[in-house]
């Protein structure tokens, strides 16, 4: 057996079906079940708000009452109840907010180490890892690593409760700058109830020091979570950031809608990775979350880069597309997503590429898997304006079926109003060669490993886009997420 | 559901006052079916997804809800095949078929080839058994339309039996006010039968021709498809071509769209035995302010069918063009191929073009791809041949022509390339 071999081994048989699937027995500080203007008052007076943003949320609500659910997207589900649900749920301790971790509930501490984040500063600096974390358990923010060490580099990290307090004037200026509070019935419902989330500033010339992470965390039962995540990349700055979630496992269906916004100026980039864990329902389709995101970045400013790295495994239904609005001249924006889904499972995800700007260019792979009775379908729009001059495009999607019973479906949208731009787009579909399982049984390797090691060779170009902290998880869920898919 | 338009409704209201001289019961069910369809939604707007692209607005000012009327055309004028080519010809003004301007001549056993409304009389019974089953109406509103007002078009019925000359059928539409047409056309192929069809529309004024095809091809036949679309400046066009697929059988569409205000080509083939083949090809070219679509949708249904596709298109001036391709590939159908590829050259700054080339997938045995490319022609490929001495203007035509030329090399049977080839060249001088 080669290295490469033996290390997908390893990491398939080293973790079991879905770790993550624990429930942390934490008093819950819960707003009454069901969504009503109430409610949304209760939560704004809960994180102490200014008065402009709990405005905000109400006219997004009201807006929110006049929409209907989309029925486009190629997922089925039952109806959601949207009274059914909690809208603000707080770990108990954490209510007048740790000061330090130490003031951190003890349980809350076991359940990040349970997910292999070690929040402790010490362990941090021992050199264990180089990243700073804001961990989010249900509605809020519970603790924040690195804090002083960015300060000193001007950089803000902190819970986006606390920014509206500490920097209202940043949020003021770019909360719903690129998601309005009209965008989509999801993000509107977020834009009305959202509780939690990362704020992210990096002034200018910075580069941020350290990696940034977010871990999300849906704990109560019944609950939604809804975090709004704001990022804004001065001029000339530069960040990457990592966002990773697990959730217990239940039999009910939780609804995960979270707005992602990304703000990028002159000569600016950020790199965004997500490692998408979500508890996937049980091996009959019960269960699971359903995780509609939205998640747009805009590149405001010339020579700015976004780029989306992905690699979705977890979720009953994930819905989402991570876009990038290309306004300044010379920005770049790219999106490598990997999806698996397996049992029941459904995604349907892509991405849009907005072109606005002259020489701005694109780059999308999208690497869909699809096993047992799983529906997965890419889903992107490219669209390349009267002034996008000299702008180009590439697109390459590639779908591998797993079994008889999935499906992989592709649905690019591509509109050119520019003849100087360029759009490429490419798209196969196919199962793992037989001649490719023959070669890797013929060594000594059996099936479910051999079908571990090819989709992992499918996903690299992916992965490698991966930073190192999540590129082994990511390996590793690869292996897992199939798991029973074959034989 | 939403109020119907002013012009669906006016179509709904025509129904009443049509007068059919094709009639029999079943088909006085069938054209109620299609009012009815049509009736329940009326014609599409960009809200329906597969109308995302193409606007039917146009077609509101232009009022097109009367009936064409005869109209006088001149022998010359419907000439386009070279002169040594001999063919079994049908000719329909505004819809109707003509019959001096027609000469089927005489036709091999096991061949039939006449106007719906002569084939109402003879061939009743097969009529009878394909009309309306062939393509469904669900979803396709404008075939519906169609359905609703059929009475006249072509039948092409081939048996055990090899058509040697092609058929020709030119659509002629003349319109003196607005008006709007809904021929209806059936291709029965059986038994290892050979047919090529070879079909232009042309016309003046305003007016709408609504289209529709259905293509059965069963055991070893082969049906080659070629049509030509030069209508008129203000033309309207919507054609929706069904076609069924059979054991190795093979179904060959090839569409050029070089005229009309609005040409919107729709195709769907359905492959329903193993063996089953499709080639659907297509060249675009548009200049001003035309929109052309192409819309087509493969279905494989059972393992082991095939599929090809390939358009191009050049588009200038202020035009639009459109290509929504979808593979299906259904549960089980697996060993089945589908290959489709779209690509456009933009010659202006304003010029657009849309594309949606969509795969759905239920089998994993399988390979399906599909290509895209936008955007004008290489710089490099220019300075070779501006580095020969070869001028510019003359240089980017050469390019344009090769590019496009090869969709029809593909696509057309060598002796009727050249037809279609100085289509293209006469439009690329202009």
């Amino acid at each position: 057996m080669n290295a490469a071999v033996s290390d997908t081994v390893d990491q398939v048989q080293s973790v079991e079906k879905y770790k993550y699937g624990f429930v942390t027995d934490i008093e819950a500080d819960q707003a009454p079940k069901g969504l009503n203007e109430d409610i949304i008052r209760f939560i704004s007076a809960k994180k102490e708000e200014p008065e402009w943003l709990l405005e905000w949320r109400l006219k997004a609500y009201a807006h929110w009452l006049t929409m209907e659910e989309p029925d486009w997207p190629k997922v089925n589900y039952p109806p959601i109840d949207y009274q059914d649900s909690y809208y603000y749920s707080a770990p108990k301790s954490s209510e007048d907010g740790p000061d330090s971790l130490d003031d951190v509930d003890p349980e809350l501490l076991e359940t990040y180490e349970k997910l292999g984040i070690p929040l402790h500063e010490q362990e941090v600096l021992a050199g264990v890892k180089n990243v700073a974390v804001d961990a989010v358990f249900d509605s809020v923010s519970v603790a924040t690593t690195f804090k002083d060490a960015l300060a000193k580099e001007g950089v803000i990290f902190c819970p986006i409760s606390e920014a509206v307090k500490e920097h209202p004037e940043l949020v003021k200026q770019y909360l719903g700058s690129v998601v309005p509070y009209s965008d989509n019935y999801f993000a509107t419902l977020n834009s009305a109830v959202f509780t939690d989330g990362s704020f992210v500033y990096i002034p200018k010339g910075v580069a941020c020091p350290m990696e940034l992470s977010t871990y999300f965390r849906i704990n109560a039962s019944n609950t939604g979570q809804f975090e709004r995540t704001l990022i804004i990349a001065d001029e000339g700055s530069h960040v990457s950031y990592l966002e990773g979630c697990t959730a217990p496992m239940r039999d009910e269906n939780q609804l995960h809608a979270a707005v992602v916004e990304l703000v990028v100026l002159d000569d600016a980039d950020i790199k965004y990775s997500t490692v998408q864990n979500w508890y996937p329902g049980d091996e009959n389709g019960v269960g699971g979350i359903y995780n509609f995101v939205t998640k747009r970045a805009a590149c405001r400013g010339k020579n700015s880069k976004v780029s989306w790295t992905q690699v979705e495994t977890g979720s009953a239904i994930t819905w989402k597309y991570p876009s990038c609005i290309l306004q300044g001249d010379n920005s770049v924006g790219e999106f490598y997503s990997v999806a698996i889904t397996n049992n029941y499972q459904q995604a349907d995800t892509g991405t849009k590429m907005i072109h606005l700007g002259k020489n701005t260019s694109s780059r999308i792979i999208s690497k869909g898997i699809s096993a047992g009775k799983s529906q997965s379908t890419y889903r992107g729009l490219v669209k390349m304006m009267p002034k996008a001059e000299g702008s180009r495009n590439y697109t390459q999607c590639d779908s591998l079926l797993i079994g008889k019973e999935c499906g992989a479906h592709t649905v690019p949208y591509i509109e050119s109003r520019n003849k100087s731009a360029k759009v490429e787009h490419e798209a196969t579909t196919s199962k793992i060669g037989d001649d490719q399982l023959f070669y890797c049984r013929q060594r000594g390797i059996s099936e479910e490993e051999a079908v571990a090691l090819i989709v992992n060779g499918f996903c690299r170009e992916v992965m490698q886009e991966l930073p190192m902290e999540f590129a082994v998880e990511a390996q590793k869920l690869v292996g897992i997420s199939l798991e029973g898919s074959v034989g | 559901m939403n109020a119907l338009s002013p012009l669906s409704q006016s179509f709904i209201d025509q129904h009443g006052d049509a007068e059919f001289t094709a009639r029999a019961p079943w088909l006085d069910q069938l054209r109620q079916s299609g009012l009815e369809n049509f009736s329940s939604q009326g014609l599409p707007t960009p809200s329906v997804e597969e109308w995302k692209y193409t606007n039917l607005k146009v077609l509101e000012k232009l009022d097109v809800s009367t009936s064409s009327e005869a109209a006088a055309v001149d022998p010359a004028e419907l000439i386009w095949l070279p002169a040594d080519m001999a063919s079994h010809k049908l000719v329909f003004v505004n819809g109707r078929y003509s019959q001096e301007l027609s000469e089927i001549g005489e036709l091999p056993d096991g061949v039939k080839v006449l106007s719906l409304a002569e084939a109402m009389i003879s061939e009743s019974e097969l009529l009878a058994d394909n009309l309306g089953k062939i393509g469904s109406i669900e979803n396709a509103p404008v075939l519906a339309l169609n359905t609703a007002f059929i009475n006249d078009g072509y039948v092409v019925i081939v048996e055990k039996a090899e058509l040697e000359k092609p058929i020709e059928v030119v659509f002629v539409n003349k319109a003196d006010a607005s008006s709007s047409n809904h021929s209806r056309n059936l291709v029965v192929a059986k038994d290892n039968a050979r047919a090529t069809i070879l079909e232009r529309h042309i016309g003046e004024g305003d007016y709408l021709a609504n289209h529709g095809f259905e293509v059965l091809v069963e055991g070893g036949s082969h049906v080659k498809h070629y049509r030509l679309f030069e209508d008129g400046a203000a033309g309207i066009n919507l054609s929706t071509a069904k076609a069924s697929v059979g054991k190795d059988a093979t179904y060959d569409s090839f569409v050029l769209s070089i005229g009309g205000r609005l040409n919107r080509n729709e195709i769907h083939v359905a492959c329903k035995e193993p063996g089953a083949h499709t080639n659907l090809n297509g060249v675009y070219v548009g200049r001003d302010s035309q929109h052309i679509d192409n819309t087509t949708q493969i279905d494989h249904l059972v393992p082991n069918t095939t599929s090809k596709e390939t358009y191009k298109g050049a588009l200038d001036g202020k035009s639009r063009g459109v290509f929504q391709g979808a593979i299906n590939v259904a549960v089980g159908a697996d060993g089945t191929d589908g290959q489709m590829s779209n690509k456009t050259l933009l010659l202006s700054d304003e010029s657009e073009i849309d594309s949606k080339p969509q795969l759905e997938i239920f089998a994993d045995d399988v390979k399906c791809a599909h290509g895209f490319t936008a955007g004008e022609l290489e710089e490099t490929s220019l300075f070779y041949l501006r580095s020969r001495g070869i001028p510019e203007a003359a240089a980017r035509a050469m390019l344009v022509e090769g590019f496009l030329a090869e969709v029809v090399e593909a696509g057309v049977d060598e002796e009727y390339q050249e037809i279609f080839k100085a289509k293209i060249s006469v439009w690329m001088e202009n």
